[in-house]
């Protein structure tokens, strides 16, 4: 579960809302928004591989998870800090 | 506690009376189907008291026992964001149902069980429902269900309830669960976390003293009366603990307002002891920790007890594929926006298909009532059959088959799943004239009916999103315009009744845009807050489903068409009719007066003739009425096309629609955004309404004269 944050650190931590396709693991929530916990208990917590599905730079962002697939607006995507663990597995 | 607790709830065994029974779950795991498969045809629509949030309710009877099932709104977990997931929870800890049924999507395993965690930890008396049992097989998943009922001390069913599966097990389980509740076992956090919670419940208990209700389920069960009696408005302690950690507002003004002022200070400064320790512990913040460790426990329990294969199920390789071409950051949009067309060309093409054999039926009846009333020596009679009712109803009755399909298609697409799509690539441009992604789904219902739109922005998480869209709503014209829309531009633009149809739509959706961005400037100032929603999975819409549901929103029209309608295009006609002795419909009748007096305020729209403001006022009640009062006062389908190409010139006709498609809402819609909103955004909304419509046509009919010269 927390075994995530103990993995060597080379690539960097960044804002899921900055980043391209590709598979990351979220290292951090950062609360200052209301929906902080409406993200977690739709499964997007620290430790959790998500995909990042589009390669829009505006406009909200699609999240793959454990067969899910989420919308995320990118105001609330610059408050998950993610480090990336694969490249894209699928653009849309 | 342990799960051979199991005893009858003693006040409740002397009436064997029918169960309360709620169905919860998050969205998008069959749950409607699940309650059809349940109830069949045994339900009922109501609304939630206070709110108009849509409460369904429905029966069934196993082995003699009688059970009303509640269908609560979808919700992920028990922290609730949006009204109606307030509904929920509320539905849940205050009423008391017998028994809660939590429908699982067995694909979906690990989010799902997140909800049905917290209600163990609730203490619910609960049945575990493991829908779509098929798809979670072909995605290789393998469950022992006896063997997850003992461990979690709950009933487990499997189902695949669009199938009809595991129903008549279902039906065992809940009606075993509701005449002996039992209590699920409960379950502890790691140490590290469990140790602070423990700490709060003892505080609370402490700090709280009047509140020890004996609301345990099992009275003679000394067992476990340690952690269930005591509760505060239902909620049981160990519950609320967590709940003051994930920072639940409603939970900590619950606190407050229980704490004693003498208790109140050391209960503050412990909690926020605690508060630091975790945030000391874990280096996050504790509602984080809470969520992760609950996360950590659910995951452990399902690598135990689901064997599931790591495969990607075929639907999702397809949703994968299909969401590349219907999210596309180009194509997504414009994809989207032919779909909108399509279903409109579909709405008008394939239920006028319908409209000539109505009409038919109509005129006949309504030639045959007077013939045969006039027979009788009955004339009156004649009239108010014929020209009043038959008139009136069938001249709206017309629109069934549009309405019908209008409300199968968006049925369909909302079923399929595209619909949250549409809010995905609508989000962008709905920022950007201040409105919320998901603000554009109350929208696009709207287009149906403004009464649902309206309800339908209850999942905005923002009262102020919420509020702005609500007020936009009523500008998407729904179907009850459409009668006066066909109406007219089949008799005023007959060669090019899409186009114009189709202006008029557009005026509507022009105005709201124009409408939440002034707002958004003005009252509602502001961000919008960002767009969290899921996309779930594509599934083909289950067809019984879709019918029900299209065929239950157009039964609503039927019955308004068999009562309001039907009362008023009788008072219409009566007014019409009276003083006695006056020629039925004429400018000396009671209502040709009242229109007389109202009449000069349209008359720089282009219709200033009394019958037209009094077919407007009428309209209030429900806006078919207009075409309704119409019907009557110029006496049934037949006459009704000659006598208004008398009366309308196409300019004041295009005026007049304009006017129609905007101004105040219907009775019932104004009640929605009451019970909404209250009443000061009821009065902004009549207000403003009634400004724009008469501003849009009074600059369509004065400019249009210009032009035409």
């Amino acid at each position: 579960m927390h075994s995530g944050r103990k993995t060597v650190e080379h690539t960097p931590i960044l804002p899921l809302s900055l980043t391209g396709p590709g598979t990351y693991e979220v290292t951090e929530i950062r609360s200052g928004s209301e929906l902080t916990r409406k993200l977690l208990c739709l499964g997007i917590q620290p430790g959790q591989h998500i995909d990042l599905l589009n390669e829009d730079c505006r406009g909200p962002l699609m999240i793959g998870l454990a067969g899910n697939r989420l919308a995320l607006g990118r105001g609330l995507a610059h408050n998950i800090m993610v480090r990336q663990v694969r490249d894209a597995r699928c653009m849309v | 506690m342990n799960s051979g607790s199991l005893a009858v709830h003693g006040k409740k065994l002397e009436k064997r009376q029918a169960k309360t029974v709620a169905l919860i779950g998050n969205p998008n795991v069959g749950k409607t189907s699940v309650f059809n498969a349940l109830t069949g045809s045994h339900q009922k629509v109501g609304n939630w008291p206070g709110v108009t949030v849509e409460k369904k309710e429905g029966r069934f009877a196993y082995a003699g026992q009688n059970i009303n099932l509640v269908d609560l709104p979808g919700l992920y977990s028990l922290s609730p964001f949006s009204l109606d997931e307030q509904i929920a929870r509320r539905f849940i800890s205050r009423e008391n149902p017998d028994a809660v049924v939590v429908i699982v999507d067995a694909s979906n395993l690990e989010r799902n069980m997140y909800l049905v965690f917290e209600l163990i930890e609730m203490g619910v008396n609960l049945v575990m429902d493991l829908n779509f049992m098929d798809e979670a097989k072909e995605r290789g998943l393998q469950v022992n269900s006896r063997e997850l009922s003992q461990v979690l001390g709950i009933p487990v069913v499997e189902t695949v309830a669009y199938r009809q599966e595991g129903i008549d097990t279902l039906k065992e389980a809940i009606s075993q669960a509701a005449y002996n509740p039992r209590i699920p076992k409960k379950f502890s956090f790691p140490d590290r976390l469990e140790n602070h919670v423990v700490h709060i419940e003892t505080l609370i208990r402490e700090a709280i003293p009047g509140n020890r209700k004996e609301t345990s389920l099992c009275p003679e069960c000394s067992a476990c009366s340690g952690s269930t009696e005591f509760s505060i408005n239902g909620f049981p302690v160990r519950w609320l603990a967590t709940k003051l950690l994930e920072n639940d507002p409603d939970i900590h003004d619950l606190i407050r307002t229980h704490l004693p002022d003498e208790k109140r200070d050391h209960f503050n400064k412990e909690l926020a002891n605690i508060f630091s320790a975790i945030r000391h512990d874990y280096q996050e913040e504790p509602e984080v920790v809470v969520a992760e460790e609950r996360y950590a426990v659910i995951h452990g329990f399902v690598k135990e007890f689901f064997h599931q294969k790591a495969t990607i199920s075929r639907r999702m390789k397809l949703t994968d594929r299909l969401d590349r071409v219907s999210c596309h950051r180009y194509l997504g949009l414009p994809l989207f926006l032919v779909f909108m067309w399509l279903t409109f060309q579909a709405t008008f093409l394939l239920g006028g298909f319908f409209v000539g054999y109505i009409e038919g039926a109509f005129e006949w009846l309504s030639e045959g009532a007077i013939t045969l009333f006039g027979r009788l020596g009955w004339e009156w009679l004649g009239s108010l059959v014929g020209e009043g009712v038959l008139g009136g109803i069938g001249s709206i009755l017309v629109f069934l088959p549009n309405i019908f399909i209008l409300f199968l298609i968006i049925s369909v697409l909302e079923d399929s799943g595209y619909l949250s799509r549409g809010a995905f690539v609508m989000d962008r441009l709905m920022h950007a004239i201040g409105l919320h992604g998901k603000s554009f789904i109350p929208m696009l219902l709207g287009f149906g009916c403004s009464v649902p739109g309206v309800l339908a922005c209850r999942t905005l998480e923002s009262d102020r999103d919420r509020k702005l869209t609500l007020l936009v709503v009523p500008l998407m014209s729904c179907t009850a315009r459409l009668p006066i829309f066909i109406l007219f531009t089949s008799l005023f633009f007959a060669r090019n009744q899409g186009t114009v149809l189709f202006s008029l739509y557009l005026i509507g959706i022009v105005s709201a845009i124009f409408v939440a961005w002034i707002l958004r400037k003005t009252l509602f100032k502001g961000d919008v807050s960002p767009l969290i929603m899921e996309l779930p999975i594509y599934r083909i819409p289950s067809v019984k489903n879709v019918l029900g549901e299209s065929w239950r929103k157009s039964a609503l029209f039927l019955r308004k068409a068999g009562t309001i309608i039907f009362l008023v295009v009788i008072a219409v006609w009566l007014l019409a009719s009276l003083p006695a002795g006056v020629e039925y419909a004429s400018s000396e009748s009671l209502m040709g007066r009242m229109g007389e007096f109202f009449a000069p305020l349209f008359r720089p729209l282009g219709f200033g003739f009394w019958q037209a403001s009094v077919s407007l006022i009428f309209g209030t009640v429900a806006k078919e009425v207009v075409v309704g009062t119409l019907g009557a006062l110029f006496g049934g389908e037949g006459y009704l096309g000659n006598a208004l190409l008398r009366y309308f010139t196409p300019l004041s006709a295009f005026s007049f629609m304009v006017f129609s498609l905007l101004y105040i809402p219907c009775v019932a819609t104004l009640g929605a955004i009451k019970r909404e909103a209250g009443w000061k955004w009821t009065g902004f909304a009549f207000l403003y309404l009634f400004v724009l419509a008469y501003v849009l046509s009074l600059a369509v009919y004065q400019i249009g004269r210009l032009l035409v010269g």
